[in-house]
């Protein structure tokens, strides 16, 4: 290694050294060159650029340093031809010094004599423009080596540039020539010059590193070409299309070099204008097919696509791209996967994020153009993997191309059975990274999910998070506390999706949450305790606000008043309380407001919080109220739910508060033998709130449950305690029980309270039940 | 030589001035200068005739004041001869024509006498080779008694053809050596007066040598003398590269020479069976390791007008 760097710097001395020779001759020389040009010699000045351009016959410089000497040469040419526009306009007949430079011996500096001729020649308009032009072109043949050609050409070029008919110049008019004159002129230059430029590939493998980036540092000399035909006015989208794409693709093609075809796709992407690659884009991918396999074309449809892109960026003008773009991409697309078996996954799959990036940006709205591309990709990975395992940069790739469509679509984008399948290719901890990323994007959106089936296929994308992998089960056990606390964020994330349940629509928020059990439910010991204790706290709420419907299609008309509140408490909801609250609102007429929002406070976050006894006490007093309403209500009530001493009637709704009730009940009770205490919990949460919905029976039920988990499986000391206190809170929270189950009940709780293993604790217990028994009736 | 001569009191007693009939619009030549070398070098500048020209003139007779000449005939020789070097110097006439100017005479002062060899063929142009030389001279000879006084004017011939000729077809070839070089080349025609251009290209069907460059060349080929003792000389009087670096196959490279700055002759078949001039084109291909491989083809250079 050192042994090389040592090589390159006395390399790179030995080149200055070169060069700075070069120079000097150059200054000497040029000096008497200018003394000719004063003394008006034609012969002599030749005589002395003939020497100066020698020097550029030489072969021992590397292209940077031959580059240099190029440049510095180029002026002295400039001075060169001043002198002969002076002659030129003092009467000297250009053909004459044209024909002049032609005597030089040597055939290098015999053609920059001949460029710089020919280039005043065209000024002097003494001979038309395209007989020039091509003269020069035909005759710069003589330099077959390419280091020297390529220079020549790049000569030839940058001398004639503002020489070429074009639109709006003066070259054009009359017989000096045409726009297509110039067109074939600059194409056959790009030609020849390719030509030299790939001549200068290796087969040799010692010297092919440095060749490579010798050639490399020459390219650009290839790509001037391009440029330059950019540059022509008179191209327009049509003339591109029709005449100069072809023939330059034809050249990339037929030149078989991998960096040539490489090098001159990107520069044909990046030197034409936008309309023209739309245009043409046809033309321009049936040629991807045809460059050397060892081309990496992803990476050029991919800057293809960007250049694409950007163009819409900019034009902001609701130009909406055809979408026969998008098919032609995705045609070569494939046509490029199918024919170049060598192609690895990870470019396929990048190829299909590529396109598929493209498309969310040109195309946010079409979820079938995401199909494709995600299918493109499953297939690919299917066929390629073969069941072994992906690689990382594969699946990394997986994942980007699984998010790219997130910003066009959203959620949209995991409806598609695509999406899930590519999904299923990923192994567990990735898909449950996509899921991560997706989820975090969907919250952060004002996504509304009011349909099972978009919970339905939104859960299952997001199964990596919901549960743990399928024949995974042990492994996981003897987990340290990263991973703990990521699945706590990752349920804690699931949570949140609950949250963008619309509530009003009762009947739908609760389709939705059924589903959501169905999969949290799946999600194992370790997750349930996060993700369907919330869902149990949402049904609740869910329960109140379907409750709140029925007894207002049980009114005949509502007061104004109480629709404003209504709206007021549905504004603030978004915790479980108002299951409760909403109870009491219905009471409004009789309760005063602040004595209302009091109370939901209190009941606010957590069960334990229900000691608060005024509440309770006035919600007692709401309670007759309602009970006595419900009787009342000829009309109320639905066939789904027998309230107690009501009266069927027509519902508004298909799913009833009683049917939500019975949710929760299914949810809690499955809860049961993994987290007792936390199910008592709740159970007895939703005793309470089915009390103020009036179902009495249901209510008892839910405590009932509450006393066979105690029974059975709270046998803890510490938890009994805080069970027994729960106990005493509910009961005192709930106002309907007549008058035997209460009873019966108080008298339960009571015995717990009285067993507690500690006398101390007992008396607490003892003398907080004893609430139950005083107050009330 | 004369002015020489007089200084040492040889003086032959007279100056012979002639002037050739429209000198000071002819077109002159340098008379010693070797074809090869460019045109500017030094030499005597004589005026150029065309063959079918009439040669004619004035010849003055200075005769110092004073003095008189007696003389037994002044006469006047044009002479065309070739010049053999390599024969010892053997001058060999293959035209002569004499005609007397005057005869037995005494001239006092300035004598003025009008020459005309307007029947006199120059079928021949005046060459200056490297074993061989053809002139044109005009010569004065005033006879006297004690020592005749003679003196040299020399002037140029060329021969022109106005019109081109009728078949000039192009000179085409294939040529190569198995399996290494396959060339095929053309010039656009095979004959070419002595301003025109060659165009020609040169295309390559197999390179499998490192070819360095190509080189374009037309080489003079004189012989001169006859018999055994034929003295033939090559020169290479346009070197022109017209190619750098290493042709790939399919490759196809122009040439173009304006032979106009080079100080060419036409060719010349068998003069006066003494010599002959010819030219060739001359494509030689250089190699990595110098080595040359060439081909040549005969070319015929003829003259349209004179220079």
């Amino acid at each position: 290694m050192l042994n090389l760097a040592d090589d390159d710097e006395a390399e790179n001395n030995r080149q200055s050294n070169l060069l700075a020779e070069c120079l000097k001759r150059i200054q000497d020389q040029s000096f008497q060159m200018m003394r000719s040009i004063e003394l008006v010699d034609l012969n002599a000045t030749l005589d002395r650029a003939v020497d100066i351009l020698k020097e550029l016959r030489t072969s021992a410089l590397a292209p940077r340093t031959y580059y240099e000497l190029f440049m510095k040469i180029l002026d002295h040419l400039r001075n060169l031809e001043d002198f002969f526009m002076n002659l030129n306009a003092q009467g000297t007949p250009m053909v004459q010094i044209y024909e002049q430079v032609q005597a030089t011996n040597h055939v290098l500096p015999r053609l920059y004599l001949l460029i710089t001729a020919g280039s005043c020649f065209i000024r002097s308009k003494e001979a038309p423009a395209n007989v020039v032009l091509s003269d020069l072109l035909e005759m710069s043949k003589g330099i077959q080596h390419p280091l020297r050609g390529l220079f020549l050409r790049s000569y030839l070029s940058y001398a004639t540039k503002d020489k070429l008919p074009d639109s709006g110049n003066a070259y054009l008019e009359g017989e000096s020539g045409s726009v297509q004159d110039s067109i074939d002129f600059i194409v056959e230059n790009f030609v020849e010059a390719n030509s030299l430029w790939v001549r200068m590939h290796t087969k040799n493998s010692t010297n092919k590193k440095k060749r490579e980036r010798e050639r490399k540092d020459l390219r650009i000399l290839v790509g001037m070409n391009l440029v330059r035909l950019s540059e022509l006015e008179g191209i327009d989208s049509y003339v591109y299309k029709r005449d100069v794409l072809p023939r330059i693709l034809d050249q990339v093609v037929a030149c078989k070099d991998v960096i040539a075809q490489s090098y001159l796709m990107d520069c044909l992407i990046q030197a034409f204008p936008d309309k023209f690659q739309v245009d043409s884009l046809p033309i321009f991918l049936n040629s991807l097919p045809q460059l050397k396999g060892k081309v990496k074309v992803r990476v050029i449809l991919e800057n293809l696509m960007k250049r694409l892109g950007k163009y819409e960026e900019e034009e902001k003008s609701a130009i909406e791209m055809d979408e026969a773009v998008f098919f032609q991409l995705k045609d070569s697309a494939n046509q490029l996967i199918t024919e170049r078996p060598s192609m690895s996954l990870l470019d396929i799959v990048l190829l299909q994020c590529s396109l598929l990036e493209f498309c969310s940006r040109m195309y946010s709205h079409r979820l079938d153009f995401v199909e494709i591309c995600l299918e493109g990709a499953t297939q690919a990975v299917v066929i390629k993997s073969t069941g072994t395992p992906l690689a990382e940069e594969v699946t990394d790739a997986i994942k980007r191309l699984l998010l790219a469509p997130l910003n066009s679509l959203a959620i949209r984008a995991a409806f598609s059975d695509k999406f899930v399948m590519l999904l299923r290719n990923l192994p567990w901890s990735s898909r449950a990274e996509v899921g991560r990323q997706f989820l975090q994007f969907v919250l952060g959106t004002d996504t509304t999910l009011n349909d099972p089936e978009t919970m339905e296929k939104l859960l299952t994308m997001l199964a990596a998070l919901i549960m743990e992998e399928p024949g995974n089960d042990d492994k996981e056990k003897s987990d340290e506390n990263g991973k703990i606390e990521m699945l706590e964020s990752d349920q804690n994330l699931l949570v949140k999706l609950l949250r963008k349940i619309p509530l009003e629509e009762t009947d739908d928020a609760f389709e939705v949450l059924v589903v959501a059990r169905k999969h949290f439910g799946r999600g194992g010991e370790k997750r349930i305790k996060f993700t369907l204790v919330p869902l149990v706290y949402i049904a609740l709420e869910l329960c109140r606000k379907a409750k709140a419907i029925e007894i207002e299609a049980l009114k005949p008309k509502s007061s104004p008043v109480f629709d404003a509140f209504e709206g007021n408490l549905s504004e603030k909801e978004g915790e479980v309380e108002e299951g409760k609250s909403e109870e009491s609102a219905e009471k409004s007429k009789i309760i005063p407001s602040p004595t209302h929002s009091d109370e939901k406070d209190g009941v606010g976050s957590e069960i334990d919080a229900q000691k608060n006894e005024p509440d309770e006490i006035s919600e007692k007093g709401g309670e007759s109220s309602e009970s006595e309403y419900d009787e009342s209500g000829e009309e109320s009530a639905d066939d789904d739910v027998p309230v107690p001493n009501s009266i069927s009637a027509v519902s508004p709704l298909r799913i009833g508060s009683r049917k939500i009730f019975q949710f929760v009940h299914e949810t809690v009770t499955a809860m049961a033998p993994l987290y007792p205490l936390l199910s008592l919990k709740l159970f007895l949460q939703s005793a309470v709130a089915a009390d103020r919905a009036g179902f009495v029976p249901i209510a008892y039920e839910f405590i009932s449950q509450a006393c066979i988990i105690y029974e059975d499986e709270i046998t803890e000391a510490k938890q009994q305690i805080s069970a027994t206190v729960l106990f005493c809170g509910t009961l005192t929270g709930c106002r309907n029980f007549p008058d035997n189950d209460w009873e019966a009940l108080c008298t339960k709780t009571a015995q717990y309270c009285a067993k507690l293993l500690k006398k101390s604790d007992q008396c607490r217990a003892v003398s907080l039940c004893s609430h139950l028994f005083w107050g009330g009736e | 030589k004369n002015r020489k001569m007089a200084w040492l009191g040889l003086q032959p007693g007279a100056t012979i001035i002639l002037e050739f009939d429209g000198c000071e619009k002819r077109l002159t030549k340098a008379t010693n200068s070797n074809e090869k070398k460019g045109l500017s070098s030094l030499g005597e500048k004589v005026p150029i005739f065309e063959g079918k020209e009439a040669v004619s003139g004035i010849v003055t007779i200075l005769v110092s004041p004073g003095k008189k000449l007696e003389h037994l005939g002044i006469k006047i020789e044009m002479i065309g001869q070739i010049e053999l070097y390599n024969d010892k110097g053997s001058h060999k006439k293959f035209s002569s024509l004499v005609r007397e100017l005057d005869s037995a005479n005494v001239l006092i002062g300035n004598r003025q006498f009008l020459f005309d060899f307007s029947n006199m063929e120059k079928p021949y142009d005046s060459y200056n080779g490297l074993n061989v030389r053809l002139k044109y001279l005009v010569r004065v000879t005033i006879t006297r008694n004690y020592g005749s006084i003679a003196k040299d004017f020399e002037f140029a011939v060329q021969n022109i053809e106005k019109e081109d000729p009728a078949v000039n077809p192009s000179l085409k070839m294939e040529v190569g050596i198995e399996e290494c070089l396959h060339i095929e080349f053309e010039y656009d025609k095979s004959k070419y007066h002595l301003k025109d251009v060659i165009i020609g290209k040169i295309y390559f069907l197999l390179v499998r040598i490192k070819i360095k460059h190509m080189e374009f060349a037309v080489v003079r080929r004189e012989a001169a003398g006859t018999g055994p003792s034929v003295y033939n000389e090559s020169e290479t009087v346009i070197k022109y590269e017209v190619m750098d670096g290493v042709p790939v196959k399919g490759e196809c490279v122009p040439l173009r020479l304006f032979l106009r700055p080079y100080n060419l002759t036409p060719s010349y078949r068998s003069i006066d069976e003494k010599f002959s001039v010819r030219y060739y084109l001359n494509l030689v291909l250089v190699d990595e390791e110098d080595r040359r491989y060439f081909k040549q083809q005969e070319v015929t250079f003829w003259r349209k007008e004179l220079e």
